[in-house]
This record gives C-alpha cells, sequence and structure tokens, in this order.
C-alpha cells in the first residue's frame, strides 16, 4: 500500500515534470521562422513608407515613428545596450526614464534618416539566419539615385518578434547609438539625469 | 626630363612605399577600433573640419545652388567613369575576372553610348552596378591586415591600408599612361573634386549631422567610417561582427 502511495506519487511528479517540459520542448516549433522575420520588416517598411509619404508635418511624423518604434522595435533592449557598462550603475527609475528619452531620441534622428527615403521603394532581397534569428537584407530603391542596402536583425529573445538593430550600408544603429550615448554621457561627466534630460531634445 | 626619371623609377619607388607598409602594419581583430594615434589624429579632425566649414560646405551649397541636378548627375557619372580603368586594374590584382568584365563592358558601353561617360548608359540599360574597388581593397584579398585608423588631411577618414592604398591608385591608373589624350589627363583631378563637391551637397543633411550635430563628431565619424569600410570590402554585413545586445 505504502510503495502503491508512493508510485502513485512518484508518477503524478512525473507527470508534471512532462507538462512542464512541454512547453520548452514546443518551443522549437514556436520560434522565429525566416517567413516571419520578412513579414514582420516588410510590414515595418510599409509604416515608413506611409508615414514619410503622409505629408504631415514634422513633429507629427516624429510621434508616428516614435509609435512605430514601440510596435516593431525590442526598444528596451537597445535602450539598454547603447547605454553600455553605465546601466549598471542606473537606477530602475532611472532606466524607465532613460528609455523614455531614449525611444523619442531615436524616433527624431532616425525619423529624419527615413525621410531620405521618400520616393523610393524598400524590397526584402535575402535573409540570412543569425544566432539571435535573422538578418533580413533589403534593398532601398530610387529612381534617379544609387540604391542602397537596409539590414534588418529580428529576434524573438525578447518573447515578441522584434527588430533589434537597424543596419544602413553596414552602419548599425547599435553600435553607433552606443558611441553616440557613450559621448553625451561623458561630456556631462557621466551624470545619467543630465543625459537623460539633454536625450529629450537631442536627436 | 624630371618625368622620364620619375616614370622609369616608378615601381622601384612603388615597392619601396610598399616595404615601409608591410613594416608599418599592425594587427587588427575585426570589429575592433585600433586607433593608437587618436590626440593627432585629433587634431586632423579638427583642421578638417575647420576646412568643411569655412570652405567645403559654403562651396557645395553654392554649388548646389547653381547646378541644376541633371548637371551634377552627369559630373559625377564623368568622373566615377575616369575612376574604372583603375578599378579594373585592381579587379585583376584581386583576381576577381567577373569585376573585371564587369566594368570593362560598362566602361567600353559608356565610353560609346554616354558621350564618354556623361551618362550612365550602362546602369539605364540594366547592366551590373560598377564594381567599385581600389587598392586598398587589394591589398586586403592579398591577407595585408586593416591597420590602424588614421584620419588624413582633407581627405578625412582612412585605414592605414587604404591609406597606402591611395599612393598605389595614384600609380596604379592607366590613364596616366603614355598614349592617353592630355585632355583626360588635364580633366581628371577637376572631375574628381567637383564630384565630391557635389556629393557633399547631395548628402548635406547627413554630413553636417554627423559633423556638426553629434557630441564628438570624431567618434562617430571613425564609427560611421570603419563600418562603412568593412562593409564595403566584405560585399555585405560580416555574420560574425553582428550586435548581439542580447548577450549581455
Amino acid at each position: 500500500m505504502l510503495t502503491n502511495h508512493f508510485t502513485l506519487r512518484r508518477s503524478l511528479l512525473n507527470f508534471l515534470a512532462a507538462l512542464l517540459l512541454i512547453p520548452s520542448l514546443a518551443m522549437p516549433a514556436n520560434a522565429l521562422t525566416k517567413s516571419e522575420a520578412e513579414k514582420l520588416i516588410n510590414s515595418l517598411s510599409s509604416d515608413i513608407l506611409r508615414i514619410i509619404n503622409s505629408g504631415r508635418r514634422e513633429s507629427a511624423m516624429f510621434r508616428d515613428f516614435e509609435k512605430m518604434f514601440a510596435k516593431y522595435a525590442d526598444v528596451p533592449t537597445i535602450a539598454r545596450s547603447s547605454l553600455g557598462v553605465a546601466r549598471r550603475s542606473a537606477t530602475p527609475a532611472q532606466m524607465r526614464a532613460y528609455q523614455k528619452a531614449f525611444a523619442g531620441y531615436i524616433s527624431r534622428k532616425y525619423g529624419k534618416r527615413f525621410r531620405e527615403f521618400i520616393g523610393s521603394t524598400i524590397k526584402v532581397i535575402k535573409s540570412r539566419k543569425t544566432k539571435r534569428g535573422y538578418l533580413v537584407t533589403s534593398r532601398v530603391k530610387f529612381v534617379d539615385s544609387e540604391p542602397f542596402i537596409v539590414e534588418w536583425q529580428v529576434s524573438d529573445a525578447s518573447g515578441k518578434d522584434k527588430m533589434f538593430d537597424l543596419i544602413i550600408e553596414g552602419i548599425s544603429m547599435l553600435a553607433l547609438e552606443r558611441t553616440e550615448i557613450g559621448n553625451m554621457l561623458d561630456k556631462r561627466g557621466g551624470n545619467l539625469d543630465k543625459l537623460i534630460k539633454a536625450l529629450r531634445k537631442a536627436g | 626630363m624630371t618625368n622620364i626619371i620619375f616614370a622609369r623609377f616608378r615601381p622601384i619607388v612603388a615597392l619601396a612605399l610598399f616595404g615601409v607598409f608591410v613594416a608599418g602594419c599592425s594587427i587588427t581583430e575585426p570589429g575592433t577600433i585600433n586607433d593608437p594615434e587618436e590626440a593627432a589624429n585629433r587634431r586632423v579632425h579638427k583642421f578638417n573640419k575647420a576646412l568643411d566649414k569655412n570652405l567645403v560646405k559654403p562651396v557645395s551649397k553654392a554649388y548646389g545652388a547653381i547646378v541644376p541636378p541633371s548637371a551634377d548627375s552627369k559630373v559625377s557619372n564623368f568622373a566615377s567613369h575616369l575612376a574604372i580603368p583603375g578599378e579594373i586594374v585592381n579587379s585583376a590584382l584581386q583576381f576577381n575576372f567577373e569585376d573585371v568584365t564587369i566594368n570593362t563592358i560598362r566602361f567600353i558601353t559608356n565610353t560609346v553610348f554616354g558621350f564618354g561617360g556623361f551618362y550612365d548608359f550602362a546602369t539605364a540599360a540594366g547592366m551590373e552596378e560598377n564594381v567599385d574597388t581600389d587598392f586598398g581593397e587589394t591589398l586586403a584579398v592579398w591577407g595585408f591586415p586593416e591597420g590602424e585608423y588614421i584620419e588624413v588631411p582633407v581627405f578625412g577618414p582612412r585605414t592605414e591600408r587604404e591609406t597606402w592604398g591611395i599612393f598605389v591608385d595614384a600609380f596604379l591608373n592607366p590613364l596616366n599612361l603614355a598614349g592617353v589624350p592630355e585632355g583626360i589627363k588635364k580633366i581628371k583631378t577637376p572631375a574628381y573634386i567637383i564630384d565630391k563637391v557635389g556629393d557633399r551637397n547631395q548628402y548635406a543633411d547627413l554630413i553636417d549631422g554627423i559633423l556638426y550635430n553629434s557630441e564628438d563628431s570624431y567618434t562617430t565619424a571613425r564609427s560611421i567610417y570603419l563600418q562603412r569600410r568593412r562593409f564595403k570590402l566584405n560585399r555585405g554585413v560580416n555574420l560574425d561582427d553582428l550586435e548581439d545586445p542580447y548577450a549581455d
């Protein structure tokens, strides 16, 4: 009787353990696929073109870009990475304020860059598997000037399919912003609050 | 007379420069920044920035106001056209005969149907894009390391390898050979300069953003330049150099 009870309990435990294992076993099937990554970038590209061709005034466009970044990009990860080692000494409240200021800053800065895409078509030409997901390559084509290459890193590491780096002709937004933010922080004697204040106006 | 002597000793001069280069090159890990002469580079950067502010930027602005884009694109086509013979030599030195073929066909096509290179008939006809290469790339193909980061007066950011390439390219250009019409030899440099002025005007927002809107234009220019150069030589992004913000 005692053994039976024991066996029952053990099999119950095994059953529970198996239940816990199922989601992790099922993970690979749910992982980001090439077509999902490309779909995300196609949708993001058409949103960029829609915003820049909307003819709205600059400040309204920047707000649209900020919403767009929030929808498609892993903003918390991008913001954290751009801050470099300084994030280690930041308080949670400072991190939240920084992330918000950073989102506005990149929306203005890259929004301005995206306006150079006016009159272009953006087309995905290939995707390559990477450690974190996919690198989707698209070509921005113009009627009367040379085309250029924009690449997007896509991953589901945040729990959702998100873009986390934008690479224009080989120049990575993540790498560049780490330099930029590092410079801004250095100029303010490493004072994060001053950096946050400056970021709210920068871009 | 001096010209003849110079021409005779050209290969020796080139070889000597090459020796200096090989001895002077330091090895760099991909994806890193090798800038031991930062203090000196920053002084050159300050000079280049002042040059831009006081001369290049105002001139390019005036150029943009006077010259219509259609004329600017013809200058740009012509300057790219004159660069092709040198590029063909480099592609051959890189043993890249596909690129030799692409640029040879382009050069003949645009010389004949593009009125001496002022029109880019080849692109309009759907031919392969111009292969943009230089001796710096040839050195990379031959296995020479990138070397230090250098900000060159007037020319701006370069790698050590590319800087040596600039000198060698001047020797390698077939347009310098005897038999090439004097007119072409004379127009080469002005066409190059006017093309650069046009570029400064065309990319004004981008360049102003780097030089005048970033907090430290030196490091911004360095980061942008090195990433762009490595992208170009690799003919695309190197997957091993991709950013991974999830790792830390």
